[in-house]
């Protein structure tokens, strides 16, 4: 059995005149409801975020500061002196005049008469990166192993750096040492303005102090002055 | 006909002055918040350490540079070869009989031949290198390849695995 319910305008005023009282304070209610959500929580939200920004502000700040202050204590002729040297233990590129300067001026210095070159390495793929590459060299020296032992000695002693291959005493006259001579390409650098810039540390200062124990006699053969720096870019703000 | 209760109202009222207060508390004291000056004097203050910084661009790319060459520069040092070390330990080894034809050394391997006119010369040697072979010192391995007499001569060839 379906009842049809009607409701009359009469109804309704009867309902608005009976309830008037309650329609005013359930408005504010609902409006109150309605701006907590609707502005008062993200305008909260809002708040907490800039807070956030303050305290990363306040670090990017503090680190900034103390980037500046390390910085400005770091003596700009030695940083100098420093890429020079770093630059001469591993050249950019495969310097063959600078390779070939340093074995003859070790030969010269072993005591052995070097002979011979063979280049083992071209140029390679890794040319193009910022890796580390190598050249090898494949010298040939007056006699026999006590000779070999003073050029290896004399290379490993000398700039740029290098690392001895392989040796191969054929007689008590002659042999060749195989030599890998390093370089690498300057890398191609960014820094980061949260991140803090590390000056040279103790064990970087001992790997320098130990560089410029092998700087013998190259002085001036490779002209690291005319380094290109790379560019760096520029921090995020 | 539906009654109101007669309490209800004065608590639906204060509910609505309280909700009323409160939003109008919070929103005064948002506003109020937002005149906080803190971020952008810090903005400011970053912009001028990175102003300051920028003039010390050049000093931190050579940093930069240095830090990045010099570790390469010490792998390349650690990993270096001390084959001068292991011709003069050979050398010292070699009793004054004794004499190095040849030797190879690399991939961490050495081979080399050695003669002497004195067998017993050549079995001391063999018998300091097999026990440095045993206890891993210098050499990981020892192989006699090959061991001849020509004329006077004791010839041997020995192949060793380096440390």
């Amino acid at each position: 059995m379906n009842k049809k319910l009607t409701l009359s305008e009469d109804t309704f005023r009867l309902g608005y005149y009976q309830y008037r009282a309650y329609v005013v304070p359930s408005l504010v209610i609902f409006v109150s409801i309605a701006l907590f959500f609707l502005v008062i929580v993200p305008q909260v939200q809002n708040w907490f975020s800039i807070q956030r920004q303050i305290q990363d502000t306040r670090a990017k700040v503090a680190t900034l500061q103390e980037d500046t202050a390390r910085l400005s204590g770091v003596d700009e002729g030695g940083l100098d002196t420093d890429l020079q040297l770093t630059t001469a233990a591993l050249p950019p590129d495969k310097d063959l005049l600078y390779i070939l300067s340093a074995i003859n001026q070790a030969g010269v210095d072993a005591g052995v008469a070097v002979s011979d070159y063979s280049l083992q390495g071209g140029a390679s793929a890794a040319a193009a990166t910022t890796e580390k590459d190598s050249l090898d060299v494949l010298i040939s020296i007056s006699g026999g192993s006590d000779s070999a032992q003073k050029f290896i000695t004399e290379v490993k002693k000398r700039l740029p750096l290098a690392n001895i291959a392989g040796v191969r005493v054929s007689s008590t006259t002659s042999t060749s040492v195989q030599v890998s001579f390093f370089s690498q390409p300057f890398a191609h650098l960014s820094f980061d303005a949260d991140q803090p810039i590390e000056t040279i540390s103790p064990i970087e200062q001992g790997l320098l102090t130990e560089l410029s124990s092998f700087n013998k006699g190259n002085d001036g053969l490779l002209d690291t002055s005319s380094i290109p720096v790379p560019s760096v870019s520029s921090p995020s703000q | 006909m539906i009654t109101p209760q007669g309490n209800l109202l004065p608590i639906l009222q204060r509910i609505s002055f309280i909700g009323l207060v409160v939003i109008v508390f919070i929103s005064l004291t948002l506003f109020a918040m937002s005149f906080d000056t803190t971020l952008p004097k810090l903005k400011q203050q970053e912009n001028e350490s990175l102003a300051k910084l920028t003039l010390m661009h050049g000093k931190s790319v050579k940093i930069l540079l240095v830090k990045n060459r010099l570790a390469t520069i010490g792998t390349v040092l650690k990993q270096r070869t001390s084959y001068e070390a292991l011709l003069a330990q050979i050398s010292k080894l070699i009793p004054a009989s004794t004499s190095v034809d040849a030797m190879d050394i690399g991939n961490g391997t050495i081979a080399f031949t050695i003669s002497s006119s004195s067998l017993s010369d050549l079995s001391d040697l063999l018998d300091t290198m097999t026990d440095m072979a045993n206890n891993k010192q210098t050499f990981t391995s020892l192989h006699v390849d090959d061991l001849n007499l020509s004329g006077q001569k004791y010839t041997v060839i020995i192949k060793a695995g380096l440390i």
